[in-house]
């Protein structure tokens, strides 16, 4: 055969096209990234020429051997790394348990009120991840690091311990439940498919309550605890937020705040050599992952939809466990956000008398007595509505960007499944989720603030904020593309194209209709994510461009407490409403987006 | 008129070859089935037909035309080839209704509206589905989804109709009932149907011709009761007919330009060449050459099974036969002669030389009212089965004496090819 003609007709295949296309863009978009990191892992830096005695830009183990084999490393990366497992794994356990055992009760018992429960147990998924974190220390921060008592000590009078208030276990607590919304989606899934007779034929054969546990349910769900601890573990990893709330107090040091300290500052060849570590570990969990997983796929066939799921009664217990479950996730979901309204309306930290409360941080016209900052309250304050702007301009055109290369790279993928091009992109259109969000933004920041190729400096422009965002969320995008596209028989296309019905009529009259909802959902996650992202932003945002989020870290810097609550608690409004707003007019949702 | 060609046609998934070299001419107004076990390829070839598949090699003709061809690079599009697919899931868009879904392609290609209409309304009819038109497919019977997708498919007169396992999913009473429709609409379309199943009844009852395909490998390409009466192969014997052809295999003893001795276990059987004709009438070409008539159906009755068939006819002599052999006969071959009585000596009845007859003993008896379904036994353990015409009803170990009908036994050479067609007797 020809090659022309072999190539004449690969490429007359839509899906052929989007392949290629997405291969190429985000070859350049991810691996070239990795390649200059990799590079200036092994490159002295102008700042450290002197030191080391080499013109800058020549090629040293320096960094590398200062990582890895110096005196200094075991408080430069070891250390570092040995909290990042710890609190990582510990978080994955604590979301998978919490996560698992609410999707159980959901999906297989009688408890009460389980639509409210199942909303309001998303809700911190759907919040900045530190917004737990903030909440952690206004309630529970004492003292003895400095600074005031929080609302614990303030009613009850007990002063928290600093293992308690700060360090791996509040680190490990908070990411734990941001995440445990992905475990209950993914157990639950698998929970709500799968057919209670496999449990029930347990039942009738004798077997004891505890043995049906560990022999018939875990095992069955057990790819989706395999998929959830690659997800919560490698978000975990390069998380910085949480951990920089919670541990910077007490000098807790994980990877990340490694990460910051040597990109931000003189040396980030280090920084790139972490993040590279990082990756690997990351990649090593997700190729263990899908060993597993594979090998266990038969397990996956039990999903098909069944009959009749039978509810456990829970008997007299139900009032009290219901209650018990409301009361736990009223405290984790909304709780936090009456946190932040209260502490954005007190005057003094620590002090919650009445006349210590004002509304000026939110409406005062300009610098009043009250007000030390000499800022505005924030419904009045310019910065906000730039920011505000700025940021649901960012958050939609990363949403419509990565979401639709990301609909359109899972539908290609799906189509075109079996093919090498097709494992080829749909392991790079993961690869930017395994990437330490804030590495990633260091090497966009090194790479694009000079002429690149045919791109002019970007270096403070939205367009790059754009590019780095839309990257860094098609994996989202692109999983729930591949998710929706697997639910959808490609004789549904093919009786279209047999018919004459061409490929963009079939897209738009017969595919996306059909899966309107998935569809919309692989927007819905790139925008709420985009909108409480900081550690992606934090770099490469400028005074001129700056987000609600990385507005809210300068706040906090400048230890306006007052302000960042207030802020805080703007932005988890405006996710909810818009989740809330998009869920009820098209019936999308983040779990959909997830796919359970 | 559409007559569809395929010349040396191969498929390759990686080093999987899923069609081996296949070529089939299907005359205008054939009714073909691709038949085979899953896995065969026939899924495969329909979809490259099709254009939704793309051969590594060969040649593809509808109508004269060439839409695909790998030496001189052409591929036409599916649209442009004037087929019309039937899914196995039917495919039906869900969001659409039955007016929709059957109109949506006649928009397409831009009819005024009153002729979509009434094209709609037409096959609305046609289907027996005119009290749906405005239910959602999820709406509708399994039945009815078929008949949507049937009307839809025909919309646009497409002169080929292509069929994956249609009726797969239909409960068995509404798999009859679909059957005869389908047919029904081959006479009224006059449309070239090419229907693939793994369902041997279906293809027996449906086409012109069958298509039987095994590990990518064209079986036979022959009208249905040619097929049934003189399979090319022993898969072929083994794939159609239900039950089962018996099939029980034999080492070559001694040959004789007629007869073959045979032996197994310490049973001991003679084949004899059929006597009224020591040749094959060549009424058709066994690997169905492309002159091959479009329906001799209705004669096909009369031919049964007579002499040496393929390689051995050509020699006309059974001397070459060598090896381990199967013989071959299907279950309503064999008859039975009678109710055994004890005192008889085991062996049989006629005792000279070679005696007609075999006794077994009862495994199985299922009586369906219309016919029974034996199973057997032989001394040396050879499983039989046995269909008898009637309401009969046997006892289980009651022993029975059988004969084969003469002239009705099939005989495959080592290779599984079929050599010959006789009479068997035992020693």
């Amino acid at each position: 055969m020809k090659l022309t003609f072999k190539l004449k007709s690969f490429f007359r295949k839509p899906q052929n096209i989007i392949l290629f296309v997405v291969c190429v863009v985000l070859g350049y978009l991810t691996l070239f990234p990795l390649y200059s990191m990799l590079r200036d892992t092994l490159t002295a830096h102008v700042s450290e020429a002197r030191r080391l005695g080499v013109k800058a830009g020549s090629m040293t183990w320096d960094h590398w051997k200062r990582i890895l084999f110096d005196k200094n490393s075991r408080t430069v990366f070891y250390r570092p790394l040995v909290n990042s497992l710890v609190t990582s794994t510990a978080a994955c356990v604590i979301s998978i348990v919490f996560g698992g055992i609410f999707a159980w009760f959901i999906t297989r018992t009688d408890l009460k009120w389980k639509k409210t429960l199942s909303s309001l147990f998303i809700f911190p998924y759907i919040m900045p991840s530190w917004t737990l974190a903030l909440a952690w220390l206004n309630l529970f921060k004492n003292s003895l690091v400095g600074g005031s008592d929080g609302l614990f000590t303030a009613i009850t009078g007990v002063a928290t311990p600093n293992w308690f208030a700060y360090g791996a276990f509040p680190i490990s607590v908070v990411t734990g439940l941001h995440y445990a919304p992905f475990a209950y989606i993914m157990i639950g899934g698998i929970l709500r498919n799968a057919d209670s007779n496999l449990e029930e034929a347990a039942d009738l054969l004798g077997t004891t309550r505890w043995r049906r546990l560990w022999k018939i349910t875990i095992p069955m769900i057990a790819p989706a605890i395999f998929s959830t601890f690659l997800l919560v573990f490698s978000s975990a990893m390069s998380s910085f937020a949480v951990p920089s709330f919670l541990g910077l107090p007490v000098r807790y040091q994980v990877l990340t705040m490694q990460l910051y300290r040597t990109l931000d500052g003189v040396s980030p060849g280090q920084g790139y050599a972490i993040a590279l570590l990082m990756i690997l570990i990351s990649v090593g969990v997700l190729a263990f992952n899908q060993r597993i997983t594979n090998s266990r796929r038969n397990f996956t066939t039990v999903t098909g939809k069944s009959g009749g799921v039978s509810l456990v009664c829970l008997k007299r217990s139900r009032g009290v466990l219901s209650a018990v479950f409301l009361g736990l996730i009223l405290l984790v979901s909304v709780f936090p956000l009456f946190t932040f309204a209260l502490e954005s309306l007190i005057i003094h930290p620590g002090d919650y008398r009445p006349s210590n409360f004002t509304l000026d941080f939110w409406i005062s016209r300009d610098n009043t007595a009250r007000l030390t900052t000499g800022e505005p309250g924030l419904l009045l304050n310019p910065a906000l509505w730039a920011a505000l702007w700025n940021s649901v301009k960012l958050s939609v055109t990363c949403a419509l960007a990565a979401g639709t290369l990301g609909f359109l790279a899972g539908y290609a993928i799906v189509r075109g499944r079996g093919t090498r091009l097709a494992k080829a992109v749909d392991s790079l259109a993961f690869f930017p989720y395994l990437m330490p969000a804030m590495a990633f933004s260091a090497i966009y920041l090194s790479m694009f603030s000079v002429r690149h190729l045919f791109l002019p400096s970007l270096y403070g422009t939205f367009f790059i904020l754009a590019l780095i965002g839309t990257v860094k969320y098609m994996p989202f995008a692109s999983r729930s593309g591949i998710n929706s596209m697997m639910q959808l028989s490609g004789q549904i296309e093919e009786a279209g194209e047999i018919i004459g019905i061409g490929w963009w009529r079939r897209m738009t009259r017969l595919v996306v209709p059909i899966q309107k909802s998935s569809f919309v959902s692989g927007y819905l996650l790139p925008f709420i994510s985009c909108m409480r992202e900081l550690s992606l932003f934090v770099l490469l945002c400028t005074p001129q461009n700056r987000v609600l989020t990385t507005l809210l870290y300068y706040y906090n810097e400048k230890g306006w407490s007052q302000y960042s609550n207030g802020l805080n608690l703007l932005i988890v409004i405006i996710v909810i409403v818009v989740n809330w707003t998009v869920n009820k007019t098209t019936g999308a949702s983040i779990d959909k987006g997830i796919g359970g | 008129m559409p007559r569809i060609e395929l010349r040396n046609i191969t498929k390759k998934f990686g080093n999987f070859v899923a069609v081996d070299n296949l070529s089939i001419t299907i005359e205008d107004g054939d009714f073909i089935t691709l038949l085979g076990p899953s896995g065969c390829g026939k899924t495969t070839t329909l979809r490259q037909i099709a254009g939704l598949e793309m051969p590594t090699s060969g040649e593809i003709l509808i109508d004269g035309r060439t839409v695909f061809s790998a030496e001189k690079s052409i591929d036409v599009a599916p649209k442009d080839r004037g087929v019309g697919f039937l899914f196995q899931s039917y495919a039906l868009w869900p969001h659409m209704t039955v007016y929709k879904n059957i109109a949506f392609g006649l928009e397409n290609l831009k009819w005024p509206r009153d002729k979509i209409d009434a094209r709609v309304r037409e096959l609305l009819s046609l289907l027996k589905i005119e009290e749906f038109p405005d239910r959602y497919p999820s709406e509708l019977s399994g039945g009815q989804q078929q008949r949507v997708a049937i009307a839809r498919t025909l919309a646009t007169n497409p002169r080929v109709l292509l069929m994956d396992e249609p009726l797969s999913n239909l409960d068995a009473k509404l798999r009859m009932e679909m059957r005869a429709e389908l047919k029904r609409l081959h006479h009224e379309t006059g449309a070239t149907f090419v229907y693939v199943t793994h369902d041997q009844l279906e293809a027996m009852t449906l086409a012109t011709k069958i298509c039987l395909l095994n590990r990518g490998l064209l079986q036979q390409y022959e009208a249905p009761l040619s097929v049934y009466n003189r399979p090319r192969n022993v898969f072929v014997a083994d794939f159609v007919g239900n039950p089962t052809m018996n099939l029980v295999e034999f080492d070559v003893e001694k040959t004789e330009a007629d007869s073959v001795y045979l032996s197994r276990d310490g049973m001991k059987a003679v084949f004899t060449l059929a006597k009224d004709s020591g040749r094959l009438s060549t009424g058709d070409s066994a690997a169905g050459g492309p002159g091959a008539s479009a329906h001799p159906a209705a004669r096909q009755g009369d031919s049964e099974p007579q002499g040496t068939v393929g390689g051995a006819s050509e020699r006309g002599d059974l001397s070459r036969l060598s090896g381990r052999v199967t013989i071959g006969v299907r279950p309503e071959n064999v008859e039975v002669l009678g109710v055994a009585l004890p005192t008889e000596a085991e062996g049989g009845a006629t005792s000279r030389a070679g005696k007609t007859s075999l006794r077994t003993r009862v495994d199985t008896s299922l009586p369906s009212g219309m016919e029974t379904v034996l199973n057997l036994r032989t001394a040396g353990g050879v499983m039989l089965s046995v269909v008898m015409i009637g309401s009969v009803d046997f006892a289980a170990e009651e022993e029975l004496e059988v004969g084969f009908k003469p002239g009705r036994v099939l005989l495959f050479d080592s290779d599984g090819t079929l050599a010959a067609s006789g009479s068997l007797c035992f020693e």
